[in-house]
């Protein structure tokens, strides 16, 4: 809670920031708060709260931090902290300013701090509408680029009938069991005759959760919005969105629904189509933003894994697969961003010959491709082995030979990318791109953990 | 205290990481002082945690957890450390024998352009060694195991430009990815058994199986089958000698004092599973005598220096099988420092050898060099004296308690043993003689470059043999006195059972024997001056036998390679281009095509795509009900 | 008397909604849209909540729609403008929306055994008072009410940066 109290304190400040003459300032204090906040996450391990400065009943029964959650959070946090870093090199100008913008990603980490921790559904909504709204501002970020303008209002639209979908779930819900509180939801639902609304709610909040992680059918805005936003943004949404997203999904399914059984074999049916839509599709695409927009869709399919075969080991492999998903991904868009800058493009060929022209660079997108392709001992690998590993244990052995197919799709075109860059020469009077400090940080890090999560990842999946 | 465990594989691998990066940046100098400082921080903090914590071995072993590397359902591997008798003797032999080849090599590499990347490797290659030796369980081992190989790939294939030499490192990297393979089936067939891969888990559970069961004799069998790869025993051999190949202070670390003892290390450190199987016992001793043998039979007759050398490896790798195979757990341990100590020795003496006689490395064109070089002489005669088993030297002590053992369980076993070691002391000293006395053979050219080495390479020599003169005293024989080593590693094995009178007598064989060798060495090559003579001539059919490595490699090459070409070729043009090819390419293009048509899905339309998302949300309604 | 007003106000507000969607002005549709809103407000009154439906009248029916009629006068749309719709379209909506009504007609059919006791709303007419509202937004549902704000900030600062006319424009 203290965390959600000092980061929502800070969207406030860092707009008086902006006024500063010096420039860092905002991104100074953007930085060390989302660090304080993970601190103050962290110090919450296994339930040891001591610095809770409100009346807790009012907290417990709206928020809890259990180790899942925190573990989560600081993910989160950390995801959050290397946007912040890389927005400040300027590689990627925006439309807007940096403390206005540094504040939308403030509040969206509020957002989705209160999405995984939330033990209401009146939290779970907030949570998710400051976390779509200032996404849906971030989308249209650069101002004079009419995609950016067409993918803010396009998600906009979509997410507002998302929302609407939403809110007649909860209100199904709520007719049925006469309560936000999850604990309550959950005694309704290990009843022995539920009521057909009550069914029909979980559908309803189960589309619009399929709507946040870009699963299909209701992917249709990803590949459109991913696209046109700003590069750093698009990062976000497919890193911080769809952890919050997942997590929140997870959290609702496992606490209340559980019981249920209908819903599982709808999940597997949409897991099956997204991996097939999102693998196949990008495949076709030229352009690099709009294939990982595609892979991102295929990653969703792998993820509803974890909730259609839940299971005690569900929450560590979500963990360990999103963060090794969250890391490459922000790995991948960074260099991404580098190329544009440089090359202004995002098509395939703008890497050409990156491999000889930038060799740490090309080494780094290579490393990304091939954790989100699932290549062992990367990151990527071992968060599939555990989701599909989990699928198999709970016979689910159909879908999971389809997912194992899927992911060699995936292989080829996340490949693309890497022939593109060692393998093709570059027009002859190609440069060496610069890599500003900030990107070399970031993408230094996240190579050591995508690195480190695929030779150790007993580190993050003992945790919970 | 006990966390400083982490640092001694850290400090190798931060050496690696530091010269690896700082390739062209850093001087020779910084470099050379990076690596041997690394290994030398490894070598202080394993002394000062020997000389701490050896009395707290007896109890348990020391283990020190960093992480879970592996935690997944019921699989559970910790990243963890485990100190005890075993691989604290181990860490020693391998930091301090590794921190004199290190000093060693940098003079010998000082001409070298790419000073850098060999101390890298180097680093990295000790780095992987400790990890070996220190694993907590057989995964983390695994690990170590993989790396000691990438490393000696990488070393014997240093001067990759070569393409003998990049092929010496291909045969060295197969024929241990075989081993490495039966390796990990025995680690399948392990967590299959005993449910966990860490050692004090697996010996617990072992226990509880029968003597001989079937399932020990499978796991044993291919746990020494990944032994023979690593430690270079029939048939996985050949490799070693081929593996001369890399730079020769590389030859001294990897393929004499370190890495090819890592099979012993690994079949002592499981010897609970083994004694557990005595069928897989018999057929490490046979495979080790038979080595033994086989191979002392080829370095009689090679005229490389490096190849002698080699040979004489894999022959006192068989005896430390034989040990194994007999139970000696602590002789064979004994005989893995001892051997050490004057292998390193005499494969560093050859070095300095070889770079006196700017590269040369036939031994029909030295001689004489006694008095060019006197401290490489006098050590390289230390070596000689150890191995050949002259009483009083370490390798005399080491290979007597194995003589012992064979003699008083299976007689046949001791009297090859004892052959064996009559060749050894005669082809040891037919290289000493051609080398170092008589008159030099080469050109006068030659003849004007020789020179002592420098000051780096001689010390390391000196500190060498004075360990290789002295060390055996840490074992001596029960008429002599206690055997310190055998008390201090206490592992479980069988034990001697001969009367003080029979272990005189022993002795008193083995070293007639070795002194007749040393003696026929002594006439032929000293009083009849004799020199062997030119590839062309020639010669009886044993000796061109002998001389030809038994066409081990040529009946390889016909039994195995000439197959899987043929079989391949046919896989190639029939398989791989008619059916494999068609049907790949066959379903890309089919998945192309359906992502080119589903592409279309994606029309653009905000209208379109909320519509489409109303007609599924009522599909999925719908669906529930029905 | 409340359940006969109930159909009374639920025929209104359905006859009122399908006029926004037939209408063929958009000033007509935006007047029913503010009678639709009314009429939900009427309910609001029906089921005690008081304060809730004053604030729907307030904020939906005045000031909201009034933005739409300045929003739709400025805008000066007219016939050309409005989008095509072609027959497939129109005949896979109505399959879909009935199907949506009779996925929703049997979830909600067996409401009608439902028991009283779980009941979400308690028939007071105390309970949508402002005191009571109050009293359960600042202690109960003190979090969320709170964390709203951040909501606020975000739209706020949304509306600004997209909204503002840079220099020089």
């Amino acid at each position: 809670m203290n965390s959600i109290i000092l980061l929502s304190l800070l969207t406030v400040i860092n707009l008086f920031a902006g006024f500063s003459k010096n420039k860092n300032l905002s991104f100074i204090l953007s930085f060390i708060g989302i660090a304080a906040s993970a601190i103050l996450l962290g110090i919450l391990w296994n339930g040891n709260d001591v610095t809770n400065i409100l009346a807790p009943n009012f907290i417990n029964h709206m928020l809890s931090f259990d180790n899942t959650t925190i573990v989560f959070g600081v993910l989160l946090c950390v995801n959050a902290s290397l946007i912040v870093l890389l927005l400040h090199s300027h590689e990627e100008p925006m439309d807007i300013p940096a403390a206005e913008f540094l504040t939308l990603v403030l509040t969206m980490l509020v957002g989705a701090l209160c999405m995984v921790s939330y033990t209401n559904l009146t939290m779970l909504f907030l949570g998710l509408e400051i976390l779509s709204i200032s996404a849906y501002i971030l989308a249209g970020a650069k101002k004079r680029d009419y995609r950016s303008n067409e993918a803010a209002l396009k998600y906009y639209l979509m997410g507002a009938f998302t929302t609407g979908v939403f809110l007649f779930g909860v209100a199904l819900i709520y007719g049925a069991t006469g309560s936000f509180d999850v604990t309550e939801i959950a005694k309704y639902a290990a009843l022995p005759n539920p009521q057909s609304i009550y069914y029909v709610g979980i559908i309803l909040l189960m589309i619009a959760f399929a709507f946040k992680i870009a699963a299909a059918p209701f992917h249709f805005w990803t590949p459109d919005v991913y696209t046109g936003a700003p590069t750093l943004v698009t990062a976000l949404m497919s890193t911080l969105i769809k952890t919050a997203a997942i997590v929140a999904f997870y959290r609702l399914f496992n606490t209340c629904f559980a019981g249920a059984t209908n819903w599982s074999m709808i999940l597997m049916i949409m897991a099956a189509i997204t991996m097939f839509i999102g693998n196949v599709t990008a495949i076709v695409q030229t352009n690099v933003k709009r294939m990982l927009a595609y892979s991102s869709i295929a990653h969703s399919g792998y993820l509803l894994f974890a909730l259609f075969a839940l299971g005690n080991n569900s929450g560590a492999s979500l963990l360990v697969y999103m963060a090794g998903y969250t890391f490459a991904s922000i790995l991948a868009f960074a260099g991404i961003i580098v190329v544009q800058h440089n090359m202004h493009s995002n098509d395939l060929n703008a890497f050409n010959g990156l491999g000889k022209r930038n060799p740490i660079l090309a080494v780094c997108i290579t490393i990304a491709m091939l954790s989100l392709a699932g290549i062992p001992p990367l990151a990527g690998f071992f968060g599939k082995f555990y989701i599909f590993t989990n699928a198999l244990k709970a016979d689910y052995v159909a879908i999971s030979l389809w997912a194992v197919l899927m992911s060699c799709v995936g292989v080829y075109y996340y490949l693309r990318i890497v022939i593109n860059m060692f393998f093709k020469s570059a027009e002859p009077d190609a440069k060496e791109f610069i890599l500003p400090a900030s990107y070399q940080i970031v993408m230094g890090i996240c190579l050591c953990l995508v690195v480190l999560l695929g030779v150790a990842p007993g580190i993050l999946s003992g945790l919970i | 205290m006990n966390n400083l465990i982490v640092l001694i594989p850290l400090l190798p691998l931060l050496g690696f990481i530091i010269n690896g990066i700082g390739n062209k940046k850093l001087s020779n100098g910084v470099i050379s002082t990076i690596a041997s400082g690394a290994i030398f921080g490894s070598f202080v903090i394993s002394v000062v945690l020997f000389f701490t914590l050896r009395h707290s071995f007896e109890q348990a072993p020391i283990v020190v957890h960093l992480f879970n590397w592996i935690d997944f359902g019921n699989f559970h591997v910790p990243m963890a450390f485990q100190l005890d008798a075993l691989s604290s003797l181990m860490l020693l032999i391998i930091t301090g024998v590794g921190f004199l080849i290190h000093i060693f090599s940098t003079g010998y590499m000082s001409h070298e352009t790419d000073f850098a990347r060999y101390f890298a490797y180097l680093n990295l290659f000790c780095f992987s060694m400790l990890m070996l030796v220190l694993a907590n369980n057989f995964l983390v081992m695994f690990i170590g195991w993989e790396g000691v190989g990438l490393c000696s790939y990488l070393l014997i294939g240093f001067w990759f430009t070569n393409k003998e030499y990049t092929a010496a490192a291909r045969k060295a990297f197969v024929m241990n990815r075989i081993g490495d393979l039966a390796f990990i089936g025995a680690l399948f067939m392990m967590y299959q058994n005993f449910g966990s891969l860490e050692y004090e888990q697996v010996f617990k559970v072992a226990r509880t199986f029968s003597v001989d069961s079937h399932t020990m004799t499978i796991i044993t069998v291919l746990l020494f089958i990944g032994a023979t790869g690593k430690s270079a025993q029939i048939p996985l051999y050949t490799w070693l000698p081929d593996a001369m190949a890399g730079p020769t202070p590389v030859s001294a670390l990897i393929h004499a004092a370190t890495m090819v003892t890592a099979g012993i290390f690994m079949i002592v450190r499981s010897h609970v599973l083994f004694n557990l199987a005595p069928w897989t016992m018999d057929l490490i001793a046979v495979v080790g005598v038979l080595t033994a043998i086989v191979a002392a039979a080829i370095a009689i007759t090679q005229n490389d220096i490096k190849k002698v050398l080699a040979y004489s490896t894999v022959s006192q790798l068989g005896f430390m099988f034989l040990a194994l195979g007999l139970g000696a757990y602590s002789a064979a341990m004994f005989h893995v420092m001892t051997h050490a100590f004057f292998k390193a020795l005499l494969f560093l003496g050859s070095g300095s050898v070889i770079h006196a006689c700017s590269g040369n490395q036939d031994i029909r064109t030295m001689g004489g060099l006694k008095k060019h070089m006197p401290i490489t002489h006098a050590t390289f005669l230390v070596g000689c004296l150890a191995i050949a088993g002259i009483p009083f030297f370490s390798g005399f002590f080491s290979k007597d308690e194995i003589l012992a053992f064979a003699f008083d369980q299976q007689p046949i076993l001791w009297i090859v043993a004892a052959i064996t070691a009559g060749l050894t002391a005669f082809y040891m000293f037919r290289l000493y003689f051609l080398t170092f006395r008589g008159t030099f053979r080469g050109t006068h050219e030659q003849e004007y470059h020789l020179h002592e080495s420098p000051v780096s390479m001689t010390v390391p020599l000196i500190i060498l043999a004075i360990l290789a003169s002295l060390a055996g005293f840490l074992g001596l024989p029960h008429v002599m006195g206690h055997n310190i080593l055998e008390h201090f590693l206490s592992v479980n094995g069988n034990v001697l059972n001969l009367s003080s009178g029979a272990e005189v007598a022993l002795m008193v064989v083995s070293v007639s024997i070795a002194t007749i060798g040393i003696f026929i060495a002594y006439y032929l090559y000293v009083k009849r001056s004799m020199v062997p003579e030119a590839d062309a001539t020639p010669k009886a059919m044993t000796y061109r036998w002998s001389q030809n490595k038994f066409y081990v490699d040529e009946l390889y090459d016909y039994l195995i390679l000439k197959p899987i070409h043929f079989i391949s070729k046919i896989m190639y043009s029939g398989i791989e281009l008619l059916g494999i090819d068609a049907l790949v390419n066959g379903s890309g293009n089919m998945v192309t095509g359906t992502g080119n048509t589903i592409k279309y899905l994606q029309y653009g339309k905000t209208s379109y795509y909320l519509f489409a998302m109303i007609i599924f949300i009522v599909v999925i309604l719908f669906s529930l009900f029905i | 008397m409340s359940t006969l007003l109930f159909y009374i106000f639920s025929l209104l507000t359905i006859v009122s909604a399908i006029g926004v969607v037939v209408s063929k002005t958009p000033i007509n549709s935006i007047l029913s849209l503010i009678a639709t809103f009314f009429f939900i407000s009427c309910h609001y009154i029906l089921l005690n909540a008081q304060f809730l439906g004053i604030v729907n009248m307030i904020v939906y029916a005045g000031a909201i729609m009034v933005l739409f009629l300045f929003t739709i006068m400025l805008l000066n749309l007219n016939k050309d403008s409005e989008p095509q719709h072609n027959n497939f379209v129109k005949v896979s909506a109505v399959i879909a929306s009935g199907m949506l009504l009779i996925v929703l007609l049997s979830a909600f059919k067996d409401t009608i055994n439902i028991n009283h006791n779980t009941l979400a709303v308690v028939h007071t007419n105390q309970v949508g008072l402002l005191q009571n509202l109050g009293t359960v937004l600042f202690t109960k549902f003190l979090v969320p009410f709170e964390i709203s704000s951040v909501l606020f900030i975000a739209g706020v600062v949304g509306a600004v940066v997209l909204g503002k006319k840079e220099i020089g424009e």
